[in-house]
């Protein structure tokens, strides 16, 4: 309590430094008018009284001055003097005060434009809901170098894809999308309004469920959507809806027209989402990948076995290829540890051979293997899944990958899945467990 | 006029003391204390008001602007409770340790 009193008197003083300097003046002149009265009683004469009390009373200023110090703000007014200094010397040579304040305006201002990026593109997280449990399966983020050897393959087909969903308990969930993005023409079905350009990406039914993502206003794109036969439906992303729409309600559940073919709106993505990797041209438009256009099915060469994925097939017009890295949730799976559902546990490594044995399992039970599959599952069971060392992790944290699927292989799904004759050097991998 | 120094640790004591009997400004304390003790023991102003300064952070006294007997504004400094539980700790302290010097002396 009287620690509080003290702290409070110690801090009242810094309030009323000029008078309690006053005071203190008045006070010792007081005490020596006092003394120099006393010496004249006792005789003295009046100036020599005067000087012989100033005589004992001492220094008043350095009286002053400790008694000051007493109070305990020395540092702060020794420090707040120097910077008045300071200033005052500012003052005195602006040229040198000029160039002073640009080059530290320069160098925070980009400092603070630098890290605003690094924060933005680095260090937050994809706002999905739990981004550390999503992995990417497949070597790299191969977005647009489709044609030509590959080394790594990170495409897939919808065939792989089921296979490791079905197959591969430990993830959670697995979803595919195209790697790119297509441009779409939309307009709303009503109206005279002409169509727009947008850009959209085909995904499976699971991703948005896979990223634990609900609708900001209607519904967003169930596995339900995602099967032959199924309704047409989209999901707008909230961007579009605001800028291009002005959050028109009335757009949520209405038909638009998608690349000449009616599609309903089912419903917007929430205001942060952006899809599946940093873009800056992010997708406007989810449509389900058995919504892909029959236009897209290339391709190539169909007498050559509709080689669509090869991705040597410098032919393909039309074809597409992004780089596919699968993206699977597993609750438990984390990297260099144990993972898996229902608390097996399941180390990343071998989720990798896993996802291999299955591709190899595909491979043997479809003919024909299209060139550099063979490379590919051993590509994939070595860097398949990405390990846990430190940056790796972190740019699996920062931006999931996903398995892309190109348009003709869903083309070639809805073609093909009857024959059951699959060639692929793209492979979705779809797991859902 | 010999100046004999007040013993070291003893100011605190000497002025609370002085205070007790109610208030006084700055020069009425050095005053009294010489009154008090004879002349023997002189406060010096350079240690006395910063030793009031002391006492008035630890809110031992606190200090009021009045007229004095001569018509001029001085500070009084007055006790305050806790000045007089300090009071009374230092006195026992002091008689503590002149005891024990006492005892000293004597059987030396």
């Amino acid at each position: 309590m009287e620690r509080l009193g003290e702290v409070c008197r110690r801090l009242m003083f810094l309030f009323r430094r000029n008078r309690f300097q006053r005071e203190l003046q008045e006070e010792m002149q007081f005490h020596l008018e006092m003394k120099a009265r006393a010496l004249r009683d006792a005789g003295v004469a009046p100036d020599e009284a005067s000087s012989a009390a100033r005589r004992h009373f001492g220094n008043t200023l350095l009286l002053r001055e400790a008694s000051r110090q007493s109070w305990g703000w020395n540092t702060l007014e020794t420090v707040c003097q120097d910077l008045r200094y300071g200033l005052r010397q500012l003052r005195r040579s602006p040229g040198f005060t000029l160039v002073a304040l640009l080059t530290l305006a320069l160098g925070i201002g980009a400092n603070t434009a630098v890290f605003t990026l690094v924060d933005a593109v680095m260090l937050k997280s994809l706002p999905v809901t739990d981004p550390q449990q999503l992995y990417s399966l497949g070597a790299d983020d191969n977005c647009c170098e489709m044609t030509g050897l590959q080394g790594n393959f990170t495409i897939y087909s919808y065939a792989l894809y089921k296979e490791l969903q079905e197959h591969t308990p430990q993830f959670t969930q697995l979803a595919a999308f195209q790697a790119g993005a297509m441009p779409l023409a939309v307009r709303r079905s009503q109206g005279r309004e002409l169509a727009q350009p947008y850009r959209g990406e085909f995904i499976s039914g699971n991703y948005f469920q896979m990223f634990g993502i609900s609708a900001y206003a209607g519904r967003l794109l169930a596995p339900a959507d995602d099967h032959s036969g199924a309704p047409p439906v989209a999901v707008m992303s909230y961007r579009v809806w605001q800028q291009r729409y002005g959050g028109d309600p009335t757009l949520i559940d209405s038909t638009v027209v998608i690349n000449s073919k009616v599609f309903t709106l089912a419903g917007i993505t929430p205001p942060g989402f952006f899809g599946d990797r940093l873009t800056g041209d992010p997708p406007d438009f989810w449509l389900p990948l058995f919504q892909l256009p029959a236009g897209h099915r290339t391709a190539g060469r169909p007498g050559a076995g509709g080689d669509w994925f090869n991705p040597r097939c410098a032919n393909c017009a039309g074809w597409r290829t992004r780089s596919l890295q699968p993206v699977v949730r597993s609750e438990g799976l984390r990297p260099g540890g144990a993972g898996g559902r229902r608390g097996h546990p399941w180390p990343l490594r071998r989720s990798s051979g896993t996802a291999a044995r299955a591709a190899r399992r595909l491979h043997r039970s479809h003919a024909s293997p299209a060139c550099g599959v063979a490379s590919w599952l051993s590509k994939l069971r070595r860097e398949s899944i990405s390990e846990s060392n430190g940056e790796r992790t972190n740019y699996q944290r920062l931006t999931p990958a996903f398995l892309s699927v190109t348009h003709e292989l869903a083309a070639l799904l809805q073609v093909h899945i009857p024959n059951a004759a699959f060639r692929g050097q793209s492979l979705y991998a779809h797991l859902r467990s | 006029m010999a100046r004999t120094e007040i013993p070291p640790g003893t100011l605190y004591l000497l002025i609370l003391k002085t205070l007790e009997s109610g208030p006084r400004h700055g020069y009425g304390i050095a005053e009294r204390i010489q009154q008090l003790s004879d002349q023997v023991l002189t406060v010096e102003e350079g240690s006395l008001y910063p030793a009031l300064q002391r006492m008035l952070i630890k809110g031992w006294v606190v200090g009021e602007w009045r007229q004095s007997e001569n018509n001029r504004r001085a500070r009084y400094y007055r006790l305050t409770p806790a000045g007089r539980k300090q009071l009374g700790l230092e006195l026992n302290e002091f008689q503590k340790v002149m005891a024990a010097i006492t005892r000293v002396i004597q059987t030396a």
